[in-house]
């Protein structure tokens, strides 16, 4: 019992020393700067930049579980961004064209981030041409596609424009550069 | 009193965040990345160095090498811009109509960038053919030019090929050759 008196008086005193030391309008205001501030921040380009969707060559590269050695495979991945036959399953390589076809003049250039090293490289789609389709390993990479009406940034058109043949054989991914 | 704290909590907060705003400066790009320094099993059986790649550099990439070619030069019907496009920069007209441009003026790249890759687009693919005095491209004037829409940019390019040769900056409009006729587009 003697506990607990003493601890109401400990309490006691405390509140009124601090009641006495802070006023009422600086607490008051101390509040209002905490709401409007957890407001505000995530205003600040910083928070945004921090919420802004995570860049979608990361997000493919997560969720394929990208790799750097098997060229044949989906997910290997300088392929985030391209659509159609891999090349490298055609006997051409994931930057040459199979014999008989040969590289379109044009191309669309995506970036993929290189998980083992976890840096961007900017990858140059270029389809190879002149050949009936290799319907082999289709895959679909869609990271940093626009919609057709942005058709540089598009990978459902058949990008042998400007060569001999407008004919689609397989698609190949060269690395251009690291970013 | 509030607002003086407030305002001090959103400065110390902007300054705590700016070493990540930081990271967003341009690029120069300079150099090579020796092939056996990046991680995939082609680049390393290959060994050819992979370049590194400006800010500008790759905005032209994304936005505009798939057609014009990484060196500035394609196809027959893409207009080429190695050794030609800075006569453009020669008249006022010359310079809108290179941002006016249709898939310039809408590209997805703010002004700021959009103007540096044009700068880039500029001195590295035609610095032989651009004025003594050019100046470079800056936000404001891409933001501006970028307000006001070509109708017709085939005929567009015909007038401003021929203030060009009406200037005396170039001898004929050959030098501008393009297989799109005026009309068409």
């Amino acid at each position: 019992m003697f506990f607990m008196q003493m601890f109401d008086r400990l309490i006691e005193r405390m509140s009124r020393r601090t009641a006495q030391s802070v006023s009422r309008r600086s607490f008051v205001s101390s509040l209002g700067a905490a709401l409007v501030g957890a407001t505000v921040l995530p205003v600040l380009p910083v928070a945004r930049k921090a919420n802004a969707a995570e860049d979608p060559a990361l997000m493919w590269a997560k969720r394929v579980g990208a790799q750097t050695k098997d060229d044949a495979a989906c997910n290997y991945w300088r392929y985030c961004s391209g659509d159609g036959y891999l090349c490298s399953c055609c006997g051409g390589g994931p930057a040459t064209c199979p014999p008989g076809s040969s590289p379109s003049p044009t191309s669309w250039v995506g970036s993929c981030l290189n998980p083992d090293d976890n840096k961007m490289y900017l990858i140059a789609y270029r389809d190879c041409c002149g050949k009936d389709a290799c319907p082999m390993c289709n895959c679909l990479g869609t990271a940093g596609e626009m919609p057709a009406y942005r058709p540089q940034l598009n990978n459902d058109i058949i990008w042998c424009f400007g060569g001999s043949s407008m004919v689609y054989h397989c698609s190949s991914a060269a690395v251009v550069g690291q970013v | 009193m509030p607002c003086s704290r407030l305002v001090a909590s959103l400065a110390l907060a902007t300054f705590m965040f700016c070493p990540t705003l930081h990271a967003e400066a341009p690029r120069d790009g300079d150099g090579f990345v020796p092939a056996d320094a990046i991680p995939d099993v082609n680049l390393r059986a290959q060994g050819t160095p992979v370049p590194r790649i400006g800010r500008a550099r790759e905005d032209f990439a994304r936005h505009c090498q798939g057609c014009h070619g990484h060196e500035g030069v394609s196809v027959a019907e893409v207009p080429r811009l190695r050794d030609r496009v800075g006569w453009f920069a020669h008249t006022r007209e010359g310079r809108a109509y290179v941002v006016q441009v249709p898939n310039v003026l809408q590209a997805h790249l703010p002004d700021d960038r959009l103007a540096a890759m044009l700068n880039w687009v500029m001195t590295s693919f035609s610095a032989a053919q651009l004025p003594a005095d050019f100046q470079p491209f800056d936000a404001d004037e891409v933001r501006g030019l970028r307000t006001q829409r070509l109708d017709s940019v085939v005929r567009r390019r015909a007038e401003v090929v021929d203030g060009l040769v009406r200037a005396g900056v170039v001898d004929s409009a050959d030098v501008f050759a393009f297989s799109l006729a005026p009309g068409r587009y």
